[in-house]
């Protein structure tokens, strides 16, 4: 594959190439209460050719490899068209490297009959949790890909990449006032993980069922305590979205929002982007464009220390390249992404910083979040009144909102009880949705924050 | 189709092939600049078998791996859903009823001159203030549809669709304004006068930033925002939902919901519009689907497995996300007709309230309750029955199956919203609207 792939680029006339082949196979599994509500199997092959030339990018995607030479002489074509300037891109070593991920209980020596059972047997737990529970959905899917990249500079890395997830959502019901909750995780690595899940599925219909005499949240102005949960997706929504370097790196005035030294929080605040860390869901050992992942300040100590690059992002803002250039699959471009985002730990452990709430909402797991860079949003799936420091009555429907900059100086307490979420979604930009990443948080707490609410 | 339809033949007892594929040429703009052009070309292909009373399904991106799938959907249904139906014997058509859905004038658009128009959003955007910044996409897409079943029932269409967004952004320090508009549509020409003296007016009403009070006040929803209501009746209304008594809705027909000036339907045979076609993914006739008429619930939506649950017919509304996925209920295009006061006349009534054009945070919650609670990313405040300037840091909350019982007016300037939904305005009494103390 690799000579194939060197073949059909030698000799052509643009800036810069590259080759991303991709095929997998994928299953997946749905009951809906207690029936079958669909499965499928599916295969799927496909590749993209991505060309630059004097500074016009050129993209094209296609199914049939065999088609490889006449879709490059296409995307060069394309590059050629709207070029106009100068080609810039941040250089990096060239690398040869295969990885495949080593790993037990392999999912695709599972049968589908077994991976059928084990979803029955997590929609039953929900459905037997409590009358009130009106439905679930319990959602498997399992997917095997493997992807080869191959650039002009003499890169060539193929990849192999398990992933597998599963949705539980329960739904409860009295009357007409209809409640949900849901829980998920994903894995890149074997069957087991989603052998031992009973808890979890539990934990979907006991919050469903809570949320049942939960009351609708009234809306104003609150202090707020955050689980590591909607923290984490806090930092991902609120934050790390804006450190893309992909909508700064040609907006002066964004620049000056996001220049780095600025002060944006207290001294105890630091928030780290990591795709190397090992075995996460956002983790791998080199980027989209070929670039090694690695450990990258965003904050630290308070200051805004970083971003995340693309090649083209980073030689354009004269800053090093991160490893960040992710796409979602063959149908899209690599652009700057997330991989595992986390605030790092605080020296509190996290009871404290209930001590001296007044009156205030405790705000756990989460629905999910957006954000236009400045402005946030994000749900939180449970929530509950804090009144002088004592958790009161359960609240519902919680979406908080708020301005980036002046909600990171209004973080006032970070606890100790950092931990990383590996949720079956996944983050979405530019219509590249699902891409799997980690996010995580200590327990947090932030002033002055708009909640939604009736 | 027929003949791989036919290496099926003794294996299961019927089969269903579907095939789209697509190309499709985004031209981008970043800051005010040409920065790519992508040529995406997309093939699918999914098999449904009906085996031993159950349902199977697989998909691929090739006709050749057709025996792969065919041993994959016979292998999945062993575990497969009961099927309730099976495949139409006849696609049937209804009579004197054409609807256009491919103009020649999109496929045959060139590179060029889809960077010509790309140029002049830049230009425009650029005269209006040349401090603002201006991404823009404009793409052409062209795609085909073809279905097959085993039982010779056969039908294809060809389809194209001509986009064109703007994205206006305004950065100050700690302010960031952010207006998107967009035009989708079958034909390539459409008005752009309209649209930007609809952007030079959002632009001007945004240029100064007021404060508003906590507390209950009345809503304008412009079409391109009123999906946040929407939503949570797009769930509730959907048959698979009522089938598996999770709908708030379900049990409700023929009963008065909300206000009598609201009807909604789903409308799968508008000319050119993007949710329109000839057919449903599994061969049923689109129509046009009463779901709410003068506040009354009318129909759910189904497609033919949940249909033959319920014990109906089926609505035309099986659709596919993607040929990823088998069909399941869905809406064509949403359609409410417009009302009679003008978008004017309604802020002339308000003493003071909000106009919600842009929201974060859509879909994210518990739709199915009803619930809703955004951010107004763009917003506006009205006072004294005029637009005073843009609001910032504020949220709506409620549930939208309780709101829509006290709409005030209904617009009727009704526009189309990413080609498949028709909202006029809609003017709500009293909505909670939160904000920084």
């Amino acid at each position: 594959m690799q000579n194939r792939l060197n073949d059909a680029l030698s000799g052509q006339s643009a800036d810069y190439l590259e080759i991303r082949l991709e095929e997998f196979e994928a299953n997946s599994i749905r009951f809906q209460g207690k029936d079958m509500e669909r499965i499928s199997s599916s295969q799927e092959r496909g590749g993209n050719v991505r060309a630059l030339v004097r500074g016009g990018w050129g993209f094209v995607t296609f199914n049939r490899w065999e088609e490889l030479d006449e879709k490059i002489k296409e995307a060069i074509e394309i590059a050629t068209l709207i070029g106009e300037k100068k080609s810039e891109l941040a250089p990096i070593e060239p690398v040869e490297a295969e990885l495949i991920p080593q790993y037990e209980n392999d999912f695709r020596q599972i049968s589908l009959k077994e991976k059928t059972d084990t979803v029955k047997n997590y929609s039953n737990i929900i459905m037997n949790f409590s009358p009130r529970i009106q439905s679930s959905i319990v959602d498997y899917s399992d997917r095997y890909t493997i992807t080869h990249f191959v650039n002009s500079e003499g890169t060539y890395i193929k990849k192999e990449h398990p992933y597998l997830s599963l949705h539980f959502t329960a739904i409860a019901r009295e009357g007409d006032d209809v409640q949900m909750a849901s829980e998920s995780i994903g894995s890149s690595k074997g069957y087991t993980q989603a052998e031992r899940l009973s808890p979890l599925a539990q934990k979907a219909a006991q919050r469903a069922v809570n949320l049942l005499q939960a009351k609708p949240v009234p809306g104003g102005q609150y202090t707020v305590i955050l689980d590591p949960v909607l923290a984490g997706v806090f930092i991902h929504e609120a934050f790390g979205h804006l450190s893309e370097a992909d909508f700064l790196y040609e907006d002066p005035r964004m620049q000056q929002l996001m220049t780095l030294g600025k002060k944006v929080g207290s001294q105890e605040l630091n928030v780290v982007d990591d795709g190397s860390l090992s075995g996460l869901l956002g983790s791998s050992q080199y980027d989209d464009e070929g670039v090694p992942t690695r450990k990258n300040y965003l904050i630290r100590d308070g200051v805004l220390t970083g971003r995340l690059h693309s090649r083209e992002t980073a030689v354009k803002m004269g800053e090093e390249v991160t490893g960040n250039a992710r796409a979602l699959n063959y149908h899209f471009k690599p652009i700057a992404r997330m991989t595992n985002t986390y605030i790092e730990r605080g020296k509190i452990p996290y009871e404290e910083l209930f001590n001296d709430v007044k009156k205030g909402i405790y705000a756990r797991q989460f629905y999910g979040g957006n954000t236009t860079f400045e402005q946030f949003t994000f749900s939180a799936g449970e929530g509950y009144l804090i009144e002088k420091g004592r958790i009161t009555e359960q609240l519902r429907d919680i979406t908080l909102t708020g301005n980036l900059f002046e909600t990171l100086h209004h973080i006032d307490g970070i606890a100790s009880d950092l931990d990383i979420i590996q949720s079956g979604g996944g983050c979405g930009k530019g219509g590249q949705h699902p891409l799997p990443v980690t996010f995580g948080s200590p327990h947090i707490r932030i002033k002055n924050v708009v909640v939604g609410g009736r | 189709m027929q003949e791989l339809l036919a290496k099926l033949k003794g294996r299961v007892n019927s089969g269903e092939l579907y095939r789209v594929n697509y190309k499709s040429t985004p031209v981008d703009y970043e800051m005010g600049q040409l920065k790519s052009v992508n040529a995406e070309e997309m093939e699918g292909w999914a098999l449904r078998v009906i085996h031993e009373g159950k349902i199977g399904f697989s998909s691929s991106t090739s006709e050749s791996q057709f025996e792969a799938m065919a041993e994959k959907a016979i292998e999945v249904a062993q575990f497969g859903q009961t099927a309730l139906f099976d495949f139409p014997a006849k696609i049937k058509t209804p009579r004197g009823k054409k609807i256009k859905l491919y103009d020649s004038a999109v496929a045959k658009k060139s590179i060029a001159e889809m960077v010509e128009i790309g140029n002049n959003i830049v230009a425009k955007v650029n005269s209006l203030d040349s401090g603002l910044r201006c991404d823009a996409g404009i793409a052409k897409f062209e795609g085909k549809v073809q279905y097959e079943n085993s039982y010779g029932a056969t039908f294809s269409y060809q389809k194209t669709s001509f986009a064109n967004s703007i994205m206006i952004q305004d950065t100050q320090e700690n302010d960031m304004m952010m207006l998107m508009e967009s035009q989708e549509w079958g034909e390539a020409d459409f008005s752009w006068e309209s649209l930007w003296s609809k952007i030079e007016k959002k632009l001007e009403w945004g240029k100064k930033i007021v404060e508003i009070e906590n507390g209950y006040q009345p809503v304008i929803f412009t079409p391109k925002a009123l999906l946040v209501l929407m939503l949570p009746l797009i769930a509730g209304l959907n048959g698979r939902m009522v089938n598996k008594k999770i709908s708030p809705l379900q049990e409700k027909k023929g009963e008065l919901l909300f206000n009598p000036m609201l009807s909604i339907y789903s409308d799968g045979t508008i000319d050119y519009a993007e949710g329109s076609a000839l057919y449903d993914d599994e061969g049923i006739a689109m129509g046009r689907l009463p779901l709410i008429v003068d506040g009354v619930l009318q129909n759910y939506y189904y497609d033919l497995q949940n249909a033959a649950e319920a014990g109906v017919k089926p609505t035309g509304n099986g659709l596919r996300n993607s040929f990823h996925t088998s069909p399941s209920p869905g809406i064509s295009n949403l359609i409410i007709p417009a009302g009679t006061l003008s978008f004017e006349e309604m802020v002339k009534d308000i003493k003071s309230g909000i106009i919600v054009d842009q929201v974060l945070g859509l879909g994210q919650g518990n739709i199915l309750s009803g619930a809703f609670s955004n951010n107004v990313q763009l917003g506006y405040r009205i006072d004294k029955g005029k637009i005073v300037g843009r609001i910032k840091n504020v949220m709506i909350a409620g549930n939208a199956l309780e709101v829509l019982k006290d709409i005030v007016a209904i617009g009727k300037e009704a526009e189309w919203v990413s080609g498949r939904y028709h909202f006029p305005p809609v003017y709500l009494k009293a909505i909670s609207v939160s904000t920084k103390d």
